[in-house]
């Protein structure tokens, strides 16, 4: 080290490399940070608008009802997809997507707490006694699915525990499918 | 570094950690006196707290969480927990995109690691353990500064007595921003001062994801290199001009890339990439400077809020201080006091008077170091324990009457 640049001086400089380093470690940093909050969050919202535009054709709009069923819009949740269905609807959910049956028996709950730790991009509601036994439900990949019993004994309004819920979710990207057998009525909702 | 400064170091720093831990221990203490409200938080306290003192029909609640959680608390936690996605109504849509991610992302990549199952609840304990470690270790990185400045010992005791008794650093212990923004802030002057730019940037680039106010940071920053850069006459030959322009671009690379990536993800999910800037118009503010003081006076002509003057009053001395080590004023420290004035009169003149001096407290550290150096040899020992006295008195007062609200009226 005499002092004068060239690359090899600068090369060898220690200082220097471990300052390369440094650099290194905050681009992959950022690297990795951009991936999970842009890159991975566009690719979701892409797979999730395909979804719902194969759903929609599976559900039988009907205008009028679809705005009685606004007035009781869940606290928070933005309405992606409403309507009645007049037959029975198949759900199919694309690969991907975690699916959550919530349970409202409080001697559940406990279970489930520790369940929602996983984050869980997809969740089915049903005030139905019939619960899952109404639907037909299939899925590309099965043992992606953590399927639960569901049964409103209490008949708490669905709106009431989903924004309950809602408070407790990981995730900002919180799609919920909403059943109502007693009326049928279909939603999909967006979490805040 | 000696082995016996290392020592030293180490020991120093278990000294700010107890103060800071005995600070929180004498908080939560008068936090008996306080009554909460549950509602505010937007949180069921009711299940997942540790310990509860009193509770009524869900509103009234003594408690650890809610102690820590008030006013922008929430909102930090809620980032956390849930990130940036927004659907309520057009008028708050925005409202979030104001607090800066990098702390509430901490708190949430910190829980998420660790093997928590009520997240609700733990992200509020690790965002206040990450308030009170930054701030443990800022007063370390401050302690470091001083001697850089071969600050004399006395007036260093003084100055932390002063920092760590100042009322409004209340805000440092609770679910806030603010101690992690003054230890980023204060490890980037440490290595302004040090002569390790590489590392001043990337805290600098940090500080900027974690509070936008740190864009007079990253000025100060930025004309402080070039200053030191032109002194050492280093771009008159082009070999090294060359270098330093090299230099130049990776350190802009680096001071954009959180805010860059922060901003990336504004486009995803809004659609607008600019979507940061916009909450203030929608929350129908409108910044301009000093317009705190005008507002101020308009609304509420009579409620001065005694925080409020305690700390302009010491505004005022640290000029006046410093006004009379006017020798200090030509060096180039007086960049970093430039710093602290931008951001706490032009860039935060948006607020409330409280925000106000709260965001003077961040930055009160600087103030204080600058207005200290030098000038403490008229100050006596028992006017320093008076003063010191009333302080740790008034934060104390300041607690109970101006957190709790309305405590003491309610029993």
């Amino acid at each position: 080290m005499d002092g004068k640049f060239n690359v090899c001086n600068v090369m060898l400089n220690k200082k220097f490399l471990f300052e390369v380093f440094v650099v290194f470690v905050y681009f992959l940093l950022a690297g990795f940070v951009y991936y999970r909050e842009v890159v991975a969050i566009k690719a979701y919202k892409k797979d999730f608008t395909d979804y719902l535009l194969e759903y929609k054709d599976l559900v039988e709009f009907d205008q009028e009802k679809s705005l009685k069923a606004n007035q009781e819009r869940v606290c928070g949740a933005e309405v992606l997809v409403e309507g009645y269905y007049s037959k029975r609807p198949r759900i199919k959910i694309p690969s991907g997507f975690k699916t959550l049956l919530v349970e409202t028996d409080p001697a559940r709950l406990e279970i489930l707490d520790k369940k929602l730790r996983i984050p869980a991009q997809f969740i089915l509601f049903t005030n139905s006694d019939v619960g899952l036994s109404m639907f037909d439900l299939s899925f590309e990949k099965p043992e992606h699915a953590q399927l639960h019993a569901c049964a409103y004994k209490d008949k708490i309004p669905a709106s009431d525990i989903m924004k309950s819920y809602s408070s407790r979710l990981l995730e900002s990207q919180v799609y919920v499918a909403f059943f109502d057998s007693g009326t049928g009525q279909v939603s999909i909702k967006r979490l805040r | 570094m000696t082995r016996e400064d290392a020592k030293k170091n180490v020991r120093v720093f278990l000294f700010f950690a107890g103060v800071t831990f005995a600070l929180f221990i004498v908080r939560y203490l008068v936090s008996f006196f306080v009554i909460n409200y549950g509602w505010l938080m937007g949180i069921d306290v009711r299940n997942h707290d540790f310990i509860r003192f009193y509770y009524e029909e869900g509103q009234k609640v003594f408690s650890l969480q809610t102690m820590w959680l008030r006013w922008d608390a929430s909102v930090y936690k809620d980032i956390a927990l849930r990130g940036y996605e927004w659907a309520g109504e057009e008028t708050f849509k925005y409202s979030r995109h104001g607090w800066f991610p990098l702390y509430s992302y901490t708190v949430g990549m910190l829980v998420r690691i660790l093997p928590f199952y009520n997240l609700e609840a733990w992200v509020v304990y690790a965002g206040v353990f990450l308030s009170n470690f930054s701030f443990a270790l800022s007063l370390f990185v401050l302690y470091l500064i001083c001697k850089e400045l071969n600050v004399s010992q006395k007036a260093m005791k003084l100055f932390f007595a002063i920092f760590i008794l100042y009322p409004w650093n209340y805000f440092f212990t609770l679910f806030y921003s603010e101690s992690f923004y003054l230890l980023l802030t204060s490890l980037c002057f440490y290595f302004l001062l040090k002569g390790w730019y590489l590392y001043a940037v990337i805290f600098c680039a940090l500080s900027l994801a974690t509070r936008p106010t740190s864009l007079s940071l990253a000025i100060t920053v930025a004309l402080w290199i070039f200053y030191k850069d032109w002194l050492a006459g280093s771009f008159l030959k082009l070999k090294i001009l060359l270098k330093i322009c090299a230099k130049y671009l990776i350190y802009f690379l680096i001071g954009v890339t959180p805010v860059f990536i922060y901003f990336s993800h504004m486009k995803v999910i809004t659609g607008d990439f600019f979507a940061v800037t916009k909450w203030h118009n929608i929350r129908n503010h409108n910044p301009r400077p000093f317009r705190i003081f005008i507002r101020w006076y308009e609304e509420n002509p009579f409620d001065m809020r005694w925080g409020s003057v305690f700390n302009l009053v010491l505004l005022i001395l640290s000029f006046y201080w410093l006004g009379k080590n006017w020798r200090l004023i030509r060096s180039p420290y007086t960049l970093a006091y430039l710093s602290a004035f931008l951001y706490t009169f032009l860039l935060s003149s948006n607020g409330t008077p409280d925000s106000l001096t709260r965001y003077m407290g961040v930055n009160f550290a600087l103030f204080m170091l600058y207005a200290i150096y030098g000038s403490l040899g008229k100050m006596g020992g028992c006017k320093l324990g008076v003063v010191l006295a009333i302080m740790f008195l008034l934060q104390n007062i300041f607690l109970a009457f101006h957190v709790g609200g309305v405590a003491f009226y309610s029993f």
